[in-house]
């Protein structure tokens, strides 16, 4: 049978045929290659594939893997390697459903027992999770993407949520099992919602961070018998050379992630001339508020006053002085004062302005008719309006229309849409590069290209203070946490 | 009625998650979902409410809409709109991304 035929039912019925024995078992789940475009024969997460074969041919792990959305050479990629793997079949909805619940019912049942360790390791397009959106981690994509995806938000991608693995974080905490999730998508730091006392959560960057593909690629190499995840982790973290952020769910991690990674995720964006790639312009847009202006102060102020207490205590503790945190302080200053020009810039445009808000009543008489219309909009809706066209439009339904309620209602429109239109005149005539302002901004980003270059810079200074926190933190710390008893 | 409006069961009233794009026709504002198929259906704006679509005629918005009168085939009224947001297009999708999903059922008056 070829491995892409197995069916949820048949993933089902193949699972609970794994065979068990009474020491501790390691076993793992291999879910990812989703989200990748149709007209594409591979995908990036090839390697992946690749360097998990290889470990599971000198490791003794029971595996199972969900990968790719039918891409020719990833299928036979598939089909070549894992003659071991209980179950191979693509990454689609189904499929992850069902193998998730049916680990769920492998741990009530007692086929995974306490001790036992499961490793979920996740390598696939993952979105950033909006305001909008409830869910305490984040989507990942399945199957096949759109030729164009926007890789932020993943629209028109099929997902699914990663909070699905909730019920099994809570099995593996009440039945002793070792969990690690791995998530290795973009925008991954939102899966450490996952971790508890009995679950490691690694992932390959932050929320709001794309990652890259070397972090699984390093990770998987690194994974010798022996060794803790945490280990692993931290020995790829310092190597990693891109502009991410990978986190662990330790005591220590979170502590980093939540003082450290807010005050320097605007120093790891870039400049993409592709939408479906940027974040900076959105980042600068909403920082040109007041309360964006104020934010990113005082987050700029809490890194720099991190950074200098970590240079006091290497002084106290080693007597170490610490030359990458001259050379990261003056990279940041230098990236915070181009930043910090662009959102002057838009300022100047009176961007401040955007959200306020202005009322507008119109009203109309026919006969004995008399209606009135009430137009409540903010000063962005008012300049991207076109009220020439609106007004327009209805003069001329009025115009064809004999009924006097419904000729009274158009004029009430026609009035209020012009009062309207005489303020969008006043505000364009005191601003005029509102008019069209994120178009003008992306044209003024264009000498913001090459702004890759100075997040990277930054991006390796951090890992070694990373490192440096990290070190210190368990120092202080001393307790243990799943991922460093999660032994590979 | 085309096979799609019967299917989605789209005849009830009540509150519908409306993702359509906004036009204006004939001196009024409307939604419209499956624009340019044969399941297009047209939501014409109560008066009252339609000056809240002005700033997205041409566009593609999310809101929830009341509708209280059984739809008339394809066409029908929304008597009322709660918060909008503008939504990215998505040109490639047959629905151009819109979509209408009853949240609650009420009786029609």
């Amino acid at each position: 049978m070829k491995w892409t035929h197995f069916t949820p039912a048949a993933i089902a019925l193949l699972l609970p045929l794994i065979p068990q024995s009474a020491h501790a078992e390691k076993n793992l789940i291999l879910l990812g290659g989703g989200g990748e475009p149709k007209n594409m024969s591979s995908t990036i997460f090839d390697n992946t594939l690749n360097e998990m074969d290889k470990f599971l041919n000198t490791n003794q792990w029971k595996s199972v893997i969900s990968f790719n959305g039918g891409h020719s050479d990833t299928d036979a990629l598939l089909t070549m390697k894992f003659d071991n793997a209980a179950v191979k079949t693509s990454f689609s909805q189904n499929n992850y459903n069902t193998i998730i619940k049916a680990y769920e019912q492998k741990i009530k049942s007692g086929e995974i027992k306490s001790g036992d360790q499961l490793m979920i390791m996740i390598d696939t397009h993952g979105a950033e999770k909006s305001s909008r959106d409830q869910s305490s981690t984040h989507e990942i994509a399945v199957g096949q993407a759109p030729s164009t995806t926007n890789l932020n938000s993943l629209e028109g991608t099929p997902t699914v949520s990663l909070d699905t693995l909730r019920t099994l974080t809570e099995l593996a905490k009440e039945k002793g099992i070792k969990l690690a999730i791995m998530d290795f998508s973009c925008h991954s730091g939102n899966t450490l919602a996952l971790a508890n006392e009995n679950t490691c959560v690694i992932s390959s960057t932050g929320p709001k961070h794309f990652g890259y593909n070397t972090f699984s690629e390093s990770f998987i190499q690194k994974m010798k018998a022996g060794k803790s995840l945490e280990e692993v982790f931290l020995a790829v973290r310092k190597e990693t050379r891109d502009n991410s952020f990978p986190m662990i769910s330790s005591a220590e991690g979170k502590a980093i992630n939540q003082d450290f990674y807010p005050a320097i995720t605007p120093y790891l964006y870039y400049y993409e001339s592709d939408k479906r790639l940027d974040k900076m312009t959105d980042y600068l847009l909403t920082s040109s508020s007041n309360a964006g202006v104020c934010q990113r102060k005082n987050q700029f102020d809490n890194l720099m006053g991190q950074i200098e207490s970590l240079r006091a205590l290497n002084m106290l503790n080693a007597n170490k002085s610490m030359p990458e945190i001259e050379r990261i302080k003056s990279l940041l200053i230098e990236y915070k004062n181009k930043q910090d020009s662009y959102i002057n810039l838009v300022r100047s445009w009176g961007a401040l302005e955007l959200d306020r808000k202005e009322s507008f009543t119109g009203t109309g008489v026919s006969g004995k008719r008399k209606e009135s219309m009430t137009g409540n909009y903010t000063w962005k809706n008012l300049i991207e309006m076109d009220f020439d066209t609106i007004i327009k439009n209805v003069s001329s339904a009025k115009l064809g229309t004999k009924d006097p309620q419904t000729q009274a209602q158009f004029q009430a429109s026609i009035d209020m849409h012009t009062k309207a239109r005489e303020k969008q005149r006043e505000i364009l005539t005191r601003y005029p590069n509102l008019k069209g302002y994120k178009q003008k901004f992306n044209d003024a980003l264009s000498d913001f290209k090459g702004t890759y270059a100075i997040a990277n810079k930054i991006a390796l200074e951090e890992r070694k203070l990373y490192d440096n926190m990290y070190t210190n933190l368990r120092q202080e710390k001393k307790t243990s946490n799943p991922c460093r008893g999660f032994v590979l | 009625m085309s096979l799609a409006f019967s299917q989605a069961g789209f005849s009830s009233c009540g509150t519908y998650l409306l993702r359509a794009q906004v036009i204006m026709k004939d001196g009024f504002s409307s939604l419209v979902i499956n624009p340019g198929t044969r399941s297009e259906i047209n939501l014409k704006v109560e008066f009252n409410e339609s000056a809240k679509l002005s700033p997205f005629i041409g566009r593609l918005i999310e809101t929830k809409g009341k509708i209280e009168e059984k739809l008339d085939r394809t066409r029908g009224v929304v008597a009322s709109l709660g918060p909008i947001s503008p939504l990215a297009p998505d040109p490639l999708a047959q629905t151009k991304g819109t979509k209408m999903e009853l949240l609650s059922k009420e009786d029609c008056k």
